[in-house]
């Protein structure tokens, strides 16, 4: 018994052991602080604060096997590609860079930036590349990014020039398929904004069939003065998917971060999510839905660090919540001295749709400056039983009322995706969702 | 120095006036020199057994209290609120202290006059208020209760309020069935400790029907240096009587942290309900931190009865470390829970409290109002949970926690819980951080009203909300204290 438990730890032991010869995304140096803590190999638990709603079990239970990496053909995820018809689709599968379904690399070059393999960079892009992981500030607590960053054999390099508005969105693919053990996916991707520049990047994470995986991913972005980066991340594993992702941001002088999460699929997932600002007058826009049924476990976590004057952020989340699911979030916005005349807002709230559903929310403030405006607010509760009626009254039935008041519930998050074709599919994908809920408790 | 901030003719009046309240002494630093019976410092099972045979305790008593010391032994101090102190060594306090009488006085004649100097000097003149206040007050010195004042009066309608010391003695049947029951004696590090040391506190029960005719009332004093505090009250209003009771309290100076873990239990059978109002200025340390109180306690309630309420309203100005969190179990079916809190913390003050609403029965409700005010280089940190049962239909909660900062150098946090398991619960928590404009302050400048009286005027306004929960006397004391501790601190 006592063996099975630690499962993913054996994993971690037994890379770190083993005579390597493939390449890794980092260099030595870079990892060697990773490897001395995954050695430890110290994995939280629910008495650390920051992982009291979220159980690991069967995460750590997961028996990794070596991904074989078998190619699938291109119809099956040309769906999947479907969801940003316009844009440059890099497919990567089990993690794998796979070159045969995406797009020339070179053919990105043309709108203005390079997208290229960690393993294929100069050592000039190197330097760069670790240079914007290392302004990131890790903590050693946090073992799953030391995971990609420690490990990693596969991961992407973003560079946008300066003063390059990029027209044609990437879309990041990752399509997990069925292995006959459960694979274990760890990129680390790097993207780096240069001054007053556009970028859009839409990540999605699929699976073929019933795909057993653990995805770990660690991504670390940079935008540089006056840049824009709209950042998407479409979640759609399936439900014995497990994923426990890492993004960090730094955000530079006047420079606008905008991420949007929609977490509809995966067993676990855990997003952790940290923006700090690197200069006055940056400003972030958090978006993201959480949508559970089954015994799904979503767990939405943002770290927002005001560290300078007349920086605004913007958090709205909304979490979605039936059968036995449950969904966490925890957000702090951290407000340092002399970052006055900031404004942060801070919005969670949660619909519970059945019985059994359960949602644990904790939006935090830790405030040293007096000359700002900070807000936050959290809600939980059901369908509006008024709302409920008044539809019925006008002859529609109770289960599509119910559909109808939670599609809007969720499209106040959506409609501010502003890429129409990507605001489509979420909600699609939400309406789908949705109408395989047994809305039993409607 | 900022390169927002251009007011620089405000910003010297802030510093002159932060000035002046820095440079207060606090009002009530003095000692009473009155003999102390010491027991030797440190802790072990034989200081627990000499407390309990000190008390004339029955065995179930002393038996209880060797369980808590054990249990403590086993348990590690918190270390999760957001606080920094340097660690108390629980070894080398002394865990008993009372003042050297032989015999418990009868009246006020046979109070130590210099005792009754110290409660004049704290404004508590025992025999006024006894004459025209109308307060029964349960007086205690450094943790023996010395005078009580009403008690026959109390006693015609059948309310028991007297020293627990007392209550374990004379109605050992009642303490044997509730002590321990909200906050069990493995609850946590500091109620554990308090659980195998406690000296004394206050013991109130009101019996089936009864509405008790005054508010109930005790004195704290931390006297004698080294010594933990360690009171334990205990309330039970039974089926459909009403209490409010009021706890205030005031130290004098001393350099070196003193310890204070108390523990309060409220129950409320079907139908009663409990007020209970706490003003704590206990003496915060001097202006660069050093010394002052560390201030930990366990407050729980439980409605364990349907209908029943518990209604807790704090002030808290005082204490170098205040880690408390008053709360509500709201067991019996519509039973209500509330929480009003006004926290103040002021040069080097760190303050991480909060409630707990944990809401277990069918329609219960609760309400949090906490209002924390942080001025100097202190840390203010609201923390709240408020947890829905899954067998908890129609559940309601509205909390509000706003941080108003003054000046540029202290914090505001807000860590709140939202634990919610049914989905007929109706959730909602709202929380603002904002500063004493200038504009309001220049509006009342212009009014005649100089800067100092204007921060105080907003800063009541601001925490009246919490003001208006308070009885009558307490209301006044803590305005008073609220200007006394704010003077000065404009931002």
């Amino acid at each position: 018994m006592a063996e099975n438990t630690k499962q993913l730890a054996n994993w971690i032991q037994d890379q770190l052991q083993a005579d390597h010869d493939q390449n890794f995304a980092l260099s030595a140096q870079t990892r060697a602080a990773s490897l001395k803590i995954l050695d430890a190999g110290v994995f939280p638990t629910r008495k650390d604060e920051e992982w009291r709603y979220t159980p690991l079990n069967t995460l750590l239970d997961q028996n990794i096997g070596a991904a074989k990496s078998d190619v699938p053909n291109a119809d099956s995820i040309q769906t999947f590609k479907n969801a940003v018809p316009e844009a440059h689709h890099l497919v990567f599968i089990n993690g794998k860079f796979s070159e045969s379904l995406s797009d020339d690399l070179d053919s990105v070059k043309e709108s203005g930036y390079t997208v290229k393999l960690m393993s294929q960079l100069t050592s000039d892009e190197q330097l760069q590349a670790e240079g914007t992981i290392r302004d990131a500030k890790l903590s050693d607590d946090n073992i799953f990014q030391h995971l990609a960053l420690g490990l990693s054999q596969f991961g992407l390099f973003l560079d946008v020039a300066n003063h390059t508005e990029v027209k044609t969105p990437l879309h990041l693919l990752n399509v997990a398929t069925h292995e006959a053990s459960t694979s274990l996916t760890n990129p680390v991707n790097v993207i780096h904004v240069g001054v007053n520049s556009r970028l859009k990047v839409i990540e999605q994470f699929v699976s073929l069939s019933d795909a057993q995986a653990v995805t770990i991913p660690a991504s670390f972005m940079a935008l540089e003065e006056g840049s824009g980066l709209e950042h998407f991340k479409i979640g759609l594993e399936s439900d014995s998917t497990d994923h426990v992702s890492n993004t960090s941001v730094q955000v530079g002088a006047n420079a606008h971060f905008t991420s949007h999460q929609y977490l509809l699929g995966s067993r676990l997932t855990r997003s952790n999510m940290e923006v700090g600002f690197a200069g006055p007058g940056a400003s972030t826009t958090l978006r993201g839905i959480y949508l559970g049924d089954g015994t799904q476990h979503l767990d939405v976590r943002t770290y927002l660090d005001h560290a300078h004057p007349h920086c605004n952020s913007d958090q709205h989340f909304r979490g979605i919540l039936n059968d036995h699911s449950r969904g966490v979030f925890n957000g702090l916005v951290l407000v340092r001295e002399h970052a006055q005349k900031t404004d942060a807002k801070q919005s969670n709230k949660n619909l519970l749709l059945s019985r059994d559903a359960r949602v644990d929310t904790k939006p935090q403030l830790e405030i040293f400056a007096d000359d700002v405006k900070c807000a936050h607010g959290a809600t939980v509760g059901e369908l509006d039983e008024d709302a409920l009626f008044y539809l019925q009254s006008r002859g529609i039935s109770k289960e599509d009322a119910g559909l109808m008041l939670t599609r809007a519930f969720a499209a106040e998050i959506t409609e501010d995706i502003g890429i129409e074709p990507v605001q489509e599919y979420v909600e699609a994908n939400i309406s789908s969702r949705l109408n395989e809920l047994s809305l039993a408790n409607v | 120095m900022n390169p927002v901030n251009d007011e620089n003719s405000t910003m010297s009046d802030e510093q002159q006036t932060i000035q002046n309240i820095t440079d207060q002494d606090y009002k009530y630093g003095f000692v009473t020199d009155i003999e102390m019976d010491e027991f030797p410092q440190g802790l072990n099972e034989d200081i627990v057994r000499m407390i309990s045979a000190k008390k004339e305790e029955p065995e179930f008593m002393t038996n209880w209290r060797l369980k808590a010391y054990r249990q403590w032994r086993k348990l590690k101090e918190p270390k999760w609120p957001k606080l920094e102190y340097d660690e108390v060594e629980y070894d080398e306090l002394y865990y008993y202290a009372a003042p050297k009488t032989k015999d418990a006085p009868k009246s006020l004649d046979e109070v130590d006059p210099e005792l009754l100097e110290t409660f004049d000097k704290l404004g508590v003149p025992l025999e006024e208020r006894e004459l025209l206040a109308g307060v029964a007050v349960d007086a205690v010195i450094d943790s023996v209760s010395v005078a009580t004042t009403f008690k026959d009066k109390l006693g015609e309608l059948g309310i028991i309020f007297c020293p627990i010391s007392e209550a374990i003695k004379e109605h050992p049947e009642l303490v044997k069935k509730y002590l321990g029951t909200v906050v069990p004696y493995t609850d946590n590090f500091y109620a554990t400790l308090n659980s195998a040391v406690f000296s004394d506190g206050s013991f109130v029960y009101i019996p089936p029907g009864v509405r008790c005719p005054m508010e109930l009332s005790s004195y704290f004093r931390i006297n004698a240096s080294k010594t933990g505090q360690f009171e334990r009250t205990l309330i039970i209003a039974d089926k459909g009587s009403y209490v409010s009771y009021l706890e205030g309290c005031t130290a004098p100076m001393r350099d070196e942290n003193q310890l204070h873990a108390a523990v309060v239990e409220l129950i409320a059978l079907e139908d009663a309900e409990i007020k209970y109002s706490t003003v704590q200025n206990w003496y915060a340390g001097n202006k660069e931190g050093v010394g002052g109180i560390f201030n930990f306690v366990t407050k729980r309630g439980l409605c364990a009865g349907a209908r029943s309420k518990i209604s807790w309203t704090q002030v808290e100005t005082g204490s170098a470390i205040t880690w408390k969190y008053p709360s509500c179990v709201l067991k019996g079916d519509n039973s209500v829970g509330e929480f009003y809190s006004v926290a103040l913390t002021n040069n080097y003050q760190q303050a991480d409290t909060g409630t707990k609403m944990i809401h277990l029965g069918k329609n219960t409700r609760s309400l949090i109002i906490s209002k924390g005010i942080s001025a100097g280089k202190s840390n203010n940190a609201y923390r709240g949970l408020v947890k829905v049962n899954n067998k908890a239909e129609n559940a309601r909660n509205y909390s509000q926690c706003d941080s108003l900062l003054i000046g540029d150098q202290c914090g505001a946090h807000t860590y709140p819980y939202l634990e919610i398991e049914n989905p007929t619960a109706q959730v909602e928590h709202e929380a603002t951080t904002s500063k004493v404009s200038e504009d309001q302050i220049f509006y009342l400048n212009q009014r005649g009203i100089s800067t100092e009286d204007a921060v105080g005027m907003i800063v009541s306004g601001y925490a009246r909300e919490v003001f208006q929960q308070l009885p009558m006397e307490f209301a006044v004391e803590a305005q008073a204290l609220m200007s006394v501790s704010l003077e000065g601190s404009v931002g």
